[in-house]
């Protein structure tokens, strides 16, 4: 069973000289949610976003199921099965909730229809312009954007952030149900606990390199993950 | 007073329609383009070359001044001038992209001089006309009543010409996919390439609809004032002016902002005579610079 | 001595634009502002002194100052205005004051006399030198000293804190945003001292003439001083000075190359041509040396 995501020993940064992530490492199985959690500035964002390709990567490569997909360009990125959700500006804010889904739904020759089924208050919404939309019902909104393409990988930049505890679970729970529909799962978050509880394996992140890669029941009890965040060497 | 307003729907014809192509570019290409002027002039020049290679086509239609030949070569004229713009894109902007708005407004600048001088040595500075069939006015209001209101059939061609293009181009933004792609570009270029949208195809996209628009409205300022090297440098104040009142990005801003422009211009002519055309363009920029930096309808900061 | 006397002329010209091109350097090379009514500015300059001088009896060196103080208003006006807007919308406003200067000089004949412009305009020291080869040489060394005063002025200014700070403004906007509201303070400053400079390179150039009519200043102008910039090298003022004595000489070499190939009723076409090609010139630096043959100060 060949792995969802493969990501080797990956350097990239916006600067040629001045990589932000430092011979990353990480595998993702097929069906699974993996979380990258870590201090700030850790390159968590850059990570994700490299193997999106909005950042450039200099060193290493990104597998899709297999396929070398490091220098795919951004925009061929959900052709190949992979869709991104960035953390800010993630919707088209003077557009409406449909006029986003269906723009989607076109470039990639899909239908906005199966994604309302799982997102029915964005159905009841969709007239809704998506700049007036509340923290939560515009994540959602970012989340469905990416599955239009229906992806066989998503890819989320701090979903939580902005939002308040209850959205946040919602939004969480949301994800279960992408995933449990065969989805692989791969996001960045900032809130650690919430990582924890949702996600199936999580990797810490620090200075461009992954330091801890384990299940999370066992990060849960580990006290170096706390040390990592806290910055006393391992 | 309805003369001053009608002559300055017939100017805000035309800025309107280089309005849009350069409101495009600003909003998706990112830099201020100080060549669009140019494409309106070679627009305007290439289909004066094309309808003269067709002399038995230049007989006027009906009361207009102008023959099927002068039609025809609007089209092609469009279509040359779509790939001047893609020309120029590909040789000179494309490659100083990654150093920032500013450079490409530099050679934008560059570009528009040498396009312009490259015209005034293959064209010399006489201005030309598309054809010497002098056009009667027709009396639409008489003097009598608030100083009347008359037009030129020609005039009226562009008006409607104009308004007949923009509800094209609005219905094709609004509802083709590329038009769509190029409207998301424009907002948020990153979330537009997750999307799936590609930003090159969306870039051509953008400069030859900018190109083919501005060569209709060099034809348009052709038919109803003259050709002349400068009208591309003439222009281009009243362009920039009609983009930054509408807000960079929005075609029915440019389109209102290109008629306001003219409508200014063509008050100014009344009250100040006709040498201060240009400095209505101006006071007009300073004016929403001071009010409304943003436009009336921008849709980006 | 025609030579001599060619020369004098020739390093007068070069001098006064390199003094408008070290004020170009200080807005673009160490302010990264894009102005493209270069133009405008001097105009302002050379019409101010040149009317208080010659219709109102103001002394030469009133007439420089007051040239300056008006350019650098104009400026501040501007700089008000769009400095804290996006980027391109100080290009499109300079670009519309250099319009409008233009339009202005032409129609309002009463004020400035029109297309025909402003005549007997006074040169500094007349009195004792009378006009010819001595009074070219003596008001090459007035420029000469004045342009020496404001290079090393420059230079200073460029080193000083204040100058420190323009460039981190420049290289990183992001952290010297964190300096506040002084980001906007720093480049109006900037903005207002070059447009200063502008404004008397104009005086200057308007009593070495001893005329001036709206032709003096079109766009043409503005093109001439970024090309000096441009192949000298931005945020360099030596490359600035340097620039704009190349540039010029290359100007004029090409002027008289094609005045001699091409017959005399197409000398515009010839001008086009000229153009043309500093055109060719400027893009090529750009893509190939886009930092110009001297190097900035980093």
């Amino acid at each position: 069973m060949v792995d969802a995501l493969v990501i080797e020993a990956l350097e990239a940064g916006y600067e040629p000289g001045l990589p932000i992530v430092r011979g990353a490492s990480l595998n993702v199985q097929a069906g699974e949610i993996v979380a990258v959690i870590g201090p700030n500035g850790a390159g968590k964002s850059s990570l994700v976003k490299a193997v999106a390709g909005l950042v450039p990567v200099s060193a290493g490569r990104n597998l899709l199921f297999g396929k070398d997909i490091t220098r795919t360009p951004a925009h061929r990125m959900v052709f190949e099965g992979l869709a991104f959700v960035p953390q800010t500006e993630n919707v088209f804010v003077n557009l409406s909730v449909a006029e986003n889904l269906e723009l989607a739904a076109a470039v990639v020759k899909g239908d906005a229809q199966p994604v309302y089924e799982v997102f029915p208050d964005l159905y009841r919404q969709r007239r809704d312009l998506a700049g007036r939309l509340s923290g939560g019902q515009r994540q959602m909104l970012a989340v469905a954007r990416g599955l239009i393409a229906r992806p066989r990988v998503l890819i989320l930049d701090e979903p939580s952030a902005g939002l308040s505890p209850k959205m946040a679970v919602q939004v969480f729970a949301k994800l279960r149900e992408v995933r449990d529909s065969g989805v692989t799962v791969l996001l960045v978050e900032q809130n650690v606990k919430a990582a924890l509880a949702l996600a199936d394996r999580a990797a810490v992140l620090v200075e461009g390199k992954e330091r801890i890669v384990a299940r999370c029941a066992d990060l849960l009890n580990d006290d170096r993950v706390a040390e990592l965040y806290l910055g006393r060497r391992t | 007073m309805f003369q001053v307003v009608a002559d300055g729907l017939i100017i805000g014809s035309v800025i309107s329609l280089g309005a849009i192509g350069l409101s495009l570019t600003m909003a998706i290409v990112r830099f201020s383009n100080f060549s669009h002027g140019e494409l309106l002039a070679w627009g305007a020049y290439l289909a004066l070359i094309v309808s003269s290679l067709m002399p038995s086509t230049a007989t006027p239609i009906g009361p207009f001044s102008f023959g099927w030949g002068l039609m025809v070569s609007m089209f092609a004229s469009a279509a040359g001038t779509a790939l001047l713009a893609l020309l120029l894109d590909t040789i000179l902007f494309r490659r100083l992209r990654k150093q920032g708005s500013i450079t490409l407004v530099i050679a934008s600048f560059g570009a528009a001089l040498m396009l312009r001088n490259v015209l005034l040595f293959w064209q010399g500075g006489v201005p030309q006309y598309y054809s010497q069939n002098l056009q009667i006015a027709m009396p639409v209001l008489p003097r009598s009543f608030h100083g009347g209101l008359r037009f030129t059939p020609d005039q009226l061609l562009v008006l409607v010409l104009t308004m007949a293009l923009v509800t094209g181009l609005h219905l094709f933004l609004r509802y083709s996919v590329l038009g769509r792609s190029m409207r998301a570009t424009a907002l948020n270029p990153a979330l537009a390439r997750v999307t799936g949208i590609d930003p090159e195809r969306v870039l051509r996209a953008s400069w030859m609809m900018g190109g083919a628009l501005a060569a209709v409205a060099g034809v348009f300022a052709g038919i109803t004032v003259q050709l002349r090297p400068t009208m591309g440098v003439d222009l281009l104040l009243p362009l920039f002016a009609a983009v930054i009142l509408g807000g960079i990005g929005s075609i029915w801003g440019a389109v209102l902002g290109g008629l306001l422009v003219g409508l200014a211009e063509s008050a100014s002519v009344t009250l100040a005579g006709a040498e201060y055309r240009e400095a209505a363009a101006f006071a007009v920029l300073i004016v929403i610079l001071m009010v409304r930096p943003n436009g009336l309808f921008g849709e980006k900061a | 001595m025609p030579v001599l006397s060619y020369a004098s002329f020739f390093l007068v010209f070069a001098s006064i634009y390199a003094i408008i091109t070290l004020g170009l350097n200080l807005q673009w090379g160490f302010t990264g502002l894009f102005n493209v009514g270069v133009s405008g500015f001097v105009a302002i300059g050379a019409y101010t002194s040149a009317l208080l001088t010659a219709r109102h009896g103001w002394p030469v060196a009133g007439g420089l100052a007051a040239a300056a103080l008006l350019s650098g208003l104009a400026g501040l006006f501007v700089g008000t205005l769009v400095l804290r807007l996006r980027r391109d919308y100080l290009a499109i406003t300079t670009f519309g004051v250099a319009v409008t200067i233009q339009v202005v000089a032409n129609n309002a004949t009463r004020l400035t006399g029109g297309p025909f412009g402003v005549q007997f305009i006074p040169k500094p020291m007349e009195a004792w030198l009378g006009t010819g080869l001595r009074w070219n040489l003596a008001y090459l060394a007035l420029v000469l000293v004045l342009l020496g005063v404001i290079y090393l002025a420059l230079e200073k200014l460029v080193n000083s804190p204040w100058g420190r700070v323009l460039r981190a403004i420049r290289e990183d906007e992001e952290t010297a945003l964190s300096v506040g509201k002084r980001v906007f303070l720093f480049r109006l400053q900037s903005f207002v001292m070059g447009s200063m400079l502008m404004g008397l390179g104009g005086a200057l150039y308007a009593h070495f003439l001893g005329f001036i009519a709206p032709d003096d200043f079109l766009p043409i102008l503005t093109f001439q001083m970024w090309a000096m910039l441009i192949v000298g090298g931005a945020g360099s003022n030596l490359g600035a000075l340097m620039g704009a004595f190349l540039v010029w000489g290359f100007w004029t070499v090409s002027g008289g190359l094609l005045r001699g190939w091409i017959p005399q009723a197409d000398q515009a076409r010839a001008a086009a041509l000229q153009v043309v090609l500093i055109g060719l010139l400027i893009s090529g630096m750009l893509v190939a040396r886009p930092r110009g043959l001297f190097k900035s100060k980093g």
